[in-house]
């Protein structure tokens, strides 16, 4: 026993380092699995407060930039507008249109922290549950995807972003209609890659990528990005595809929340089918 | 003279705010991300004991992780980094020792010192951040590249402070 006790403070600053490295590393592996732990909600509510204040003084540098893709979605979305179209029908009578139901509902959002050089990069946002936001939804800005929403704390909520190695969002070809699983290497923020497109379609660079909307989180037809270039590998049935992402992730400020209203109804018939 | 508790404090909140609301923006070319907060180490007095070295590198590692939500992976590497830096001093000590009431600054000891002591524990700790974040040995040397680079600024903002604040 007196010997444990002579060991122990001798080396009482090895053992200290042991048992504080543990838990570091023990902390790492914990949270960098999706499953994160209630504590870092409540943390990231503390950190996430000092950042929107911070963001708040920020923000001002880039609002020209912001407010020119504002108005660019405007203009888009002015051009839209019923009274830019002529009636070219004759005869009017109103229906009742039981066709066409709200199927994705839209928040916006303001990134008040990012990342784009790390591994695992995350956005944390200024809305959280107590503003409808939950686990799942989806989230774009004017150019394209951004990413899909991990966790919820009561006012703030943490977005995967497109450029995660552990993100996977399913896209489309929008020529041809093939859908794959964009992923990311790690490497450029600007870049990431599309896998299992089978070697049959005919791919020019510069085909345009949109959402697939077979995930239930994005509806369909979203921009993603572009084919930058490609290659076939020897023996393989997939192209390795590199594409150029139409979002640029290191200027997101604004960006739009989407819920999908049917997204439960499908979850759980699809939940059923998994589990037989 | 300030006393040592508030000036490092101090020095402390200034760091980690320094770290999470500027330099953790940088981000140039998706590769440099300088880790400035590990100066806070390397400055702590000489006297400090072994086991506050210990806890005080958690603390900070701990800190930036909340901030930068990779809860472990500073408080490893910083952990790692106040562990090594008792055996580093005592490598690169001058022929009597450290004189009492000096600090690891350009203040009391000269140029060629002061680099090879941060450049040390800068490399030490830049390594296992980098390492354990990708937590693989796939893309080896682009992790190799990325701390090479991410040292390199680390250090460069070492010494420009060094010589800032500390010049004689």
């Amino acid at each position: 026993m007196r010997n444990l006790f002579k060991f122990i403070i001798r080396y009482h600053v090895t053992l200290l380092f042991i048992v504080i490295e543990s838990l570091s590393l023990f902390l790492t592996i914990q949270t960098n699995s999706f499953q994160r732990a209630s504590f870092i909600n409540s943390s990231t509510e503390i950190s996430g407060n000092i950042y929107s204040w911070f963001s708040s003084i920020t923000e001002y540098i880039s609002v020209k930039e912001d407010n020119e893709k504002l108005a660019k979605e405007n203009l888009e979305l002015r051009k839209l507008l019923k009274s830019n179209y002529i009636n070219n029908v004759l005869t009017l009578k109103t229906i009742n249109d039981s066709i066409y139901k709200l199927k994705y509902d839209y928040f916006t959002a303001k990134v008040v922290n990012n990342s784009v050089i790390h591994q695992n990069n995350y956005l944390t946002l200024n809305k959280g549950y107590n503003q409808g936001v939950r686990k799942d939804m989806a989230v774009i800005n004017p150019q394209g995807i951004v990413g899909i929403i991990k966790d919820v704390s009561q006012n703030f909520s943490i977005v995967i972003p497109a450029i995660n190695i552990n993100a996977h969002i399913s896209a489309k070809i929008k020529k041809w209609g093939c859908f794959g699983t964009i992923s990311w290497d790690g490497k450029d923020y600007r870049k990431a890659q599309l896998n299992e497109i089978p070697f049959n379609i005919k791919l020019i660079k510069g085909d345009t990528l949109v959402t697939s909307g077979y995930s239930s989180m994005f509806p369909e037809g979203i921009m993603v990005g572009t084919v930058s270039d490609f290659d076939l590998n020897d023996g393989k049935d997939f192209y390795n595809i590199n594409i150029n992402l139409s979002t640029d992730f290191m200027s997101l400020n604004h960006v739009y929340i989407i819920s999908n209203i049917y997204k439960e109804e499908q979850a759980k018939l699809e939940n059923v089918i998994n589990h037989d | 003279m300030i006393s040592l508790l508030p000036q490092n404090i101090i020095r402390f909140l200034i760091l980690v705010l320094l770290q999470v609301l500027i330099l953790n923006n940088i981000q140039l070319s998706g590769f440099i991300n300088p880790y400035i907060y590990i100066l806070f180490i390397l400055l702590l007095p000489f006297e400090t004991p072994a086991w506050l070295l210990l806890i005080l590198g958690f603390i900070t590692g701990l800190t930036i992780d909340i901030f930068s939500g990779t809860m472990g992976m500073h408080a490893t590497a910083t952990t790692l980094a106040a562990y090594s830096r008792p055996y580093i001093l005592t490598l690169f000590s001058p022929r009597d020792g450290y004189e009492s009431r000096t600090s690891p600054t350009l203040k009391h000891y000269d140029i060629s010192w002061v680099i090879r002591y941060s450049l040390i524990i800068i490399l030490i700790h830049h390594s296992t951040l980098f390492l354990v974040e990708v937590f693989r040995f796939s893309g080896f040397f682009y992790t190799v590249l990325r701390i090479l680079i991410s040292s390199t600024f680390t250090f460069i903002l070492v010494i420009i402070s060094q010589f800032l604040f500390y010049k004689k």
